[in-house]
């Protein structure tokens, strides 16, 4: 369909490029013999002979001489002798402006003139010329250097030598001009041959084209869209600077993603810039992308104050998150209250819950890929906010001006003066505080080589009274090399190191003064390379392998007077290892099938002791058989298989498609929490002989449509996912400290399945979306004793099955400068297991529960309300600022956080606690320069 | 952790006075949920007692059905059998039994609707006695503390059972009595002005010598008395049973802790139905609450006399009676129109205290501040002094 439009409108166009030809004045005739005369001479002649300015390059024209003789003959006709031979190409505007262009190479320049079409096509020399291009008013023929933008998109870029091929590749890299930054997600494509790709993350791209000349588009993300004249002879790079899109954000985000929802064959990614992000209110006003996160369809938390996602009824230890290619273990500030990665630093995030791409691995649900932020290339800034709870500051600048780049960001809460007005001795001495801190830097030594390093850094703090002090630190570090071989291949080399270590100290009595540790370390080296050998096709393959180092638990005496033992657990290692290579291929127009697979190897080593149990007896104490030592390094445990990522695209319209996937994953680290949230006292177990990995499936079948020239998105995507042996634990399990942890845990199977809505609208005065999900996530521990069956072996709900689940996120944009958002949220009530009936036993009166999660908490409902107010967009001056006035949970609906059950002298009594129960307005101040 | 999570939440919003908590009760989950309970332990040497009863929807009011007319013995790997006797409604105790060592006990029920249930098979140990029980003065109170060991090293889980009482007395002492029937008031003959109270441990305390280098227990926190509490206004006492425990009991009675003390939260770990090792022989899906365990028993009696608490303690003692400040007189000016029915027709509003002067004029409060029996018992128990 596309493509017939094309081609009717380049019918027309060209009937209307004969037309005008045939109104316009007729080229002059010019009279006169040259013999060997200096090309500029020639012109200067010419010029003088007819009233036409001429237009060339004298470097391009300096050392050539021209012969010819003319009797009367029209300008063109002489030209195209006299430059028969020379590499130069001419073309004659004939209109009012009488000018000719002289062009090394075939450029061809036309203009519009008063609403005609007016070209010289037949008159030019160059055959390869066929299309009709506009020159722009003001452009300067003479200016070919590209010094300003609009000359860049009227300049001829030649790329490569001869033509002998019918087909060639374009590659190169997009970035921002002010910054150097590369523009990732930008759509590279040329219209005409409804021909596209995006840019990569570190802005590449590659296009195969017909030899020949194209204007190839470039429309992305916060960035002015932007155009390039090109004559494809051969393979060849072309490099493409955008201006940086200060204002109008919105309207160019839908053209980036319009290709996508439709068009890909991903399904089940959602993908939010950090400019999205901001706009959603949130709770003191700290921008929180694990909070926005969870406005998307299928995703789903616990609670209200907690950064644990359960993606498509995934646990929380399911989902990778990375923060540059570095994995991150805890997430989250102040017990889960607050996603820990500082917004000013961060650019985009991409969740994928359903066709994981096969370069991803080791988790079950889902990856959460954050990407940071480079620095500016060309300027040095500050930038920063003030909020209620914390503070922000990054500074960026250049190392090698357009070469190099750093950025650093910090964020940290105040001292505790908040804590220090509260009407209570206790938590008078007590503290909070968390803080962060992330940097990158780029570099790039010359067009096929770069380097990116990005470090990251958080910590918490919190000492309830004098009693326990609990500390936790995230760490993380990458290094990547990208290479680009050749237009078609590129690949990057990536080292990552990340640790996550907590300790808990208690110092209530001095008997049982202690302190409680854990700690992991993850290394990881990857090369992943992309390949694309022709348009059809788009082939990703790489290896990557991760060493983990656990110290799983120690606890130690602190002072004299503690009786405490010390009690440190051996340390538990693993290799996890994988190839993996996915190929997407047009097979036609409307159908395109991407394929993967990876294929990932799991090592426990040594040196450890590991328990034998009794085969086929549940692993008890009294089952226990014998105790082997394995040396270092010698492989306690191996586990492998194939994951399948299956996915096809079949375009019912061009507006919208059906989508189907299949995906398997394997994740071989487990976290064991004795929570349903994600808290820092959890306890990262890797696979062993006794704990077996978990494994996933899950189809999904989508339909997608777009609306209104793609201003409108919708999709419809379904899933079912089954799981086995994943993690859950027998009544009253032991997590710390626990030698033999695998007779306090079982190996459960899981099943869910739901239906997502999306509607979105990212243009506009009004844009955001909603989101509706119904969805089932059930639970089923069979095996053991009768005693250790939850709930007899049947099915049960997991602790997050919200069946029906309602997000909305909503701005609406009075002006350049006064923007407001709506955010509503409703999902229904977690399971939770109720009292059922109480007895008196040994003293007291006491309780006998129901069926594990057998009943629900009160449906959940928040309201948030949310302005942000810029400053003057004068692009050129010291410094921006913008405020944010916001008010979190605007009906102050209690939603039930927590509910729990107390014996109080004999009285069994419900209680609910909501942290954020009533309308929490929030200031935050944020400034650039 | 919910504590945690309560002081976030203080320390979030606190400032802006909203409550963080307030009462959950869902419609409550109706259906009989009844189920046969079997509260007691086997002890080695001396009485056993079994309380047998049923459990209760939370919101009833009724209190635990007993089950009586039960058959209940002690049996052991031999088959040797020690019946209990029903010695109050549900209530069923042995003979002062000293059961050899060295066997496996259990007890076996059969109900009166002809169900009949067995306890799984223990072995007896001996609880080790204790090393000191006693109470520690601290600013804010008393701090009981309690140290035991076991030489031989085999016991190393405990679970400690105890009793409080105190002695204590009503605001006002009523030496008066109003006899309805005579319309006369009289002077009182018995006393309701002295009382003690009983209260049980509702929490349960076990302690696991497991994690620490000796099999020693040392200054446990058994229980925490505030200075200002009534309990020290004139004599406290405090029973103290310690029962050495086997693992899968430990394990249990930490399940129940769990269960019972602090539950539901998202940071707590899900409660679930407690297994006991008590069984249906008939219908093994039925559930029956408790666990018998067995063991012989330690029981230690210390008290707290008012003389060995620094004196400012115990002077202004009032907690519980501060609202009874003022006495009423009668007849007087405010109650001009009352006949003396009218003004002590009801005791729960005023009852007598004293006679005023000679004459028709008498002090008088209300019951709560007068009777003592409302929160204890006028009997003095066997085992107090004086």
């Amino acid at each position: 369909m596309t493509n017939y439009l094309a081609a009717c409108f380049f019918v027309l166009l060209m009937g209307g490029t004969f037309r005008s030809q045939a109104q316009n004045a007729p080229s002059p005739l010019v009279t006169g013999t040259y013999q060997r005369l200096p090309l500029a001479q020639f012109f200067e002649q010419l010029a003088a002979a007819t009233d036409y300015r001429f237009f060339y390059d004298p470097a391009a024209v300096d050392s050539l001489n021209v012969s010819v003789q003319a009797q009367g003959e029209p300008l063109g006709q002489v030209l195209r002798r006299a430059l028969q031979g020379t590499a130069l190409q001419f073309s004659v505007d004939s209109s009012r402006h009488r000018q000719v262009f002289i062009t090394r190479g075939p450029a061809i320049s036309t203009r519009l003139a008063a609403g005609f079409f007016q070209a010289e096509a037949t008159e030019a020399g160059s055959q390869e010329s066929r299309q009709v291009r506009l020159l722009p008013e003001g452009a300067s023929g003479r200016d070919e250097d590209g010094r300003n933008a609009i000359s860049s998109t009227t300049k001829v870029y030649n790329i490569g030598q001869g033509s002998a091929s019918e087909q060639a590749t374009l590659a190169g890299r997009v970035r921002e001009a002010a910054t150097g930054a590369p523009v990732v997600g930008a759509n590279v494509f040329v219209e005409a041959l409804n021909l596209g790709t995006s840019t990569a993350a570190d802005g590449s791209y590659t296009l195969t084209l017909p030899t020949g000349r194209h204007e190839v588009r470039v429309r992305g993300i916060g960035v002015k869209a932007t155009k390039r004249q090109v004559l494809l002879r051969s393979n060849g790079r072309l490099d493409i600077e955008t201006q940086d899109d200060i204002t109008t954000l919105q309207e160019v985000l839908i053209r980036a993603e319009r290709a996508k929802n439709v068009t890909s064959t991903q399904m089940g990614v959602d993908k939010l810039d950090i400019k999205t992000m901001r706009q959603v209110p949130t709770a003191f006003g700290e921008v929180d992308i694990l909070r926005v996160v969870m406005t998307l369809p299928g995703v789903k938390t616990v609670g209200e104050g907690n950064t644990g996602l359960n993606v498509r009824g995934g646990a929380t230890d399911q989902n990778l998150i990375l923060f540059n290619g570095a994995t991150i273990y805890n997430p989250s500030h102040l017990f889960g209250f607050f996603s820990a990665f500082n917004p000013d630093v961060v650019r985009s995030v991409e969740l994928y819950k359903g066709a994981i791409p096969a370069r991803y691995g080791g988790r079950l649900s889902s990856v959460l890929d954050i990407q940071g932020r480079p620095g500016d290339a060309q300027k040095y800034h500050f930038s920063g906010g003030v909020g209620p709870l914390t503070s922000r500051l990054t500074l960026e600048g250049p190392i090698v001006k357009n070469k190099g780049s750093f950025i650093v960001g910090g964020r940290s809460s105040y001292s505790n003066w908040l804590l220090h007005l509260l009407p209570n001795e206790v938590y008078k001495q007590s503290s909070a505080s968390f803080s962060d801190l992330s940097g990158q830097i780029d570099y790039e030594f010359d067009k096929h080589n770069s380097l990116s390093v990005t470090a990251y850094y958080s910590t918490d703090k919190f000492q309830l009274g004098r009693d326990t002090a609990y500390h936790y630190v995230n760490r993380a570090a990458t290094a990547k090399w990208q290479h680009v071989f050749n237009p078609k291949l590129s690949g990057t080399l990536t080292a990552a190191n990340s640790f996550y270590r907590y300790d808990i100290t208690s110092q209530r009595d001095p008997s049982t003064a202690s302190q409680l540790t854990y700690a992991i370390d993850h290394y990881e080296g990857r090369a992943d390379f992309s390949y694309l050998p022709t348009n059809k096709h788009n082939v990703e393959f790489g290896v990557s392998s991760v060493l983990y180092h656990v110290a799983p638990g120690g606890l130690e005496p602190s002072g004299a007077e503690s009786l405490i033992r010390t009690d440190v657990l051996e340390r538990e290692q693993g290799l996890e290892s994988a190839v993996y290579v996915s190929d997407r291929i047009d097979l036609t127009p409307r159908l395109s099938v991407s394929g993967g697979l990876r294929y990932s190897l799991y090592n426990a080593l040594g040196p450890r002791e590991v328990y034998r149990y009794l085969p086929g007896q549940a692993k008890t104490l009294s089952n226990l058989t014998d105790t082997v030592r394995y040396g270092a390094g010698k492989v306690l445990a191996t586990y492998h298989g194939p994951e399948y990522r299956l996915s096809a695209r079949y375009s019912l319209t061009e507006h919208s498609s059906v989508k189907a996937s299949f995906n398997r994953t394997r994740q071989y680290i487990h976290m064991l929490s004795n929570t349903t949230a994600m808290s820092p006292t959890d306890i990262w177990k890797l696979s062993d002989g006794n704990v077996r990995p978990q494994v996933g499936d899950q189809y999904s079948l989508g339909y997608y449509h777009n609306f209104r020239n793609n201003a409108i998105e919708t999709s419809v995507e379904t899933y079912y996912k089954a799981t086995r042996d994943f993690v859950d634990y027998k009544g009253g399990a032991v997590l710390l400290l626990n030698r033999h942890i695998e007779t306090d845990i079982v190996n459960a199977v899981g099943r869910a399945y739901g239906v997502e809505l999306l509607v979105r609208k990212l243009s506009g005065k009004i844009n955001g979306w909603i989101s509706y999900t119904y969805s089932r996530t059930l639970v089923q521990v069979n095996q053991g004793t009768p005693a250790d069956k939850i709930n007899g072996g049947r099915y049960y709900p997991s602790n997050f099955d919200k069946p029906h689940d309602f997000s909305l996120v909503g701005n609406y944009r009075f002006s350049r400068r006064i923007s407001s958002s709506l955010n509503v949220a409703y999902s229904t009530g977690r399971p939770i297991t109720l009292p059922l009936a109480k007895y008196y036993d040994a003293g007291a009166t006491r309780v006998y529960y129901s069926e594990r999660n057998a009943y629900r908490v009160p449906d959940y409902f928040r309201m948030d309300f949310g302005l942000n107010l810029e400053g003057s967009h004068k692009a050129k001056k010291l410094a921006h600022s913008s405020w944010t006035f916001g008010v979190y949970n605007l009906t102050g609906r209690q939603n039930p956080y927590s509910v729990y059950f107390r014996n109080t002298g004999g009285q069994i009594k419900g209680y609910q606690l909501s942290i954020f129960g009533q309308p929490i307005p929030t200031v935050v101040y944020n400034f650039k320069f | 952790m919910h504590r945690l999570l309560i002081f976030l939440c203080w320390a979030l919003l606190g400032l802006a006075g909203s409550s963080c908590l307030k009462p959950y009760e869902p419609a409550i989950i109706a259906g009989p949920n009844r189920y046969l309970v079997v509260d007691g332990h086997i002890n080695g040497r001396g009485v056993t007692t079994v309380r047998l009863a049923y459990s209760i929807n939370l919101d009833s009011p009724d209190r635990f059905p007993p089950e009586s007319g039960a058959q209940v013995y002690i049996e052991d790997d031999r088959s040797a059998r020690y019946p209990l006797r029903e010695a109050g409604p549900g209530r069923y105790v042995s003979a002062t039994l000293a059961l050899p060592a060295g066997r496996s006990y259990h007890l076996r029920i059969i109900t009166r609707e002809r169900q009949e249930y067995a306890s799984d098979l223990v072995v007896l140990p001996q609880t080790p006695p204790y090393d000191k029980l006693a109470a520690t003065l601290q600013p804010d109170g008393l701090q009981v503390y309690l140290n035991t060991h076991d030489d031989s090293g085999n016991i190393q889980h405990y679970r400690w059972e105890y009793d409080e009482t105190w002695e204590f007395t009503s605001a006002f002492e009523s030496i008066q009595v109003y006899k309805k029937p005579l319309g006369r008031v009289l002077p009182r003959k018995e006393n309701i002005y002295r009382c003690w109270r009983t209260e049980n441990a509702a929490t349960v305390k076990t302690f696991s010598t497991v994690r620490l280098t000796q099999a020693a227990v040392r200054d446990y926190r058994l229980l925490f008395v505030p200075r200002d509490d009534i309990r020290l206004r004139h004599l406290y006492s405090l029973n103290v049973r310690q029962y050495a425990l086997s693992r899968p009991e430990f394990d249990y009675w930490e399940a129940v802790k769990k269960n019972t003390d602090n539950l539901g939260t998202l940071f707590d770990p899900l409660p679930s139905q407690i297994q006991g090792n008590v069984h249906s022989l008939y219908r093994p899906d039925e559930p029956v609450l408790g666990f018998v365990g067995a063991s012989t028993v330690t029981e230690q009696r210390i008290f707290v006399r008012r003389q060995d608490l620094p004196v400012e303690w115990t002077k202004f003692i009032n907690k519980g009676y501060e609202h009874c400040v003022d006495l009423d007189t009668f007849p007087s000016r405010r109650y001009l129109d009352f006949t003396y029915d009218d003004f002590f027709g009801d005791s729960t509003y005023r009852m007598p205290v004293a006679r005023l002067r000679p004459g028709e004029a008498y002090t008088a409060s209300t019951q709560d501040c007068v009777d003592c029996r409302l929160r204890g018992t006028n009997v003095k128990p066997d085992f107090w002094p004086q």
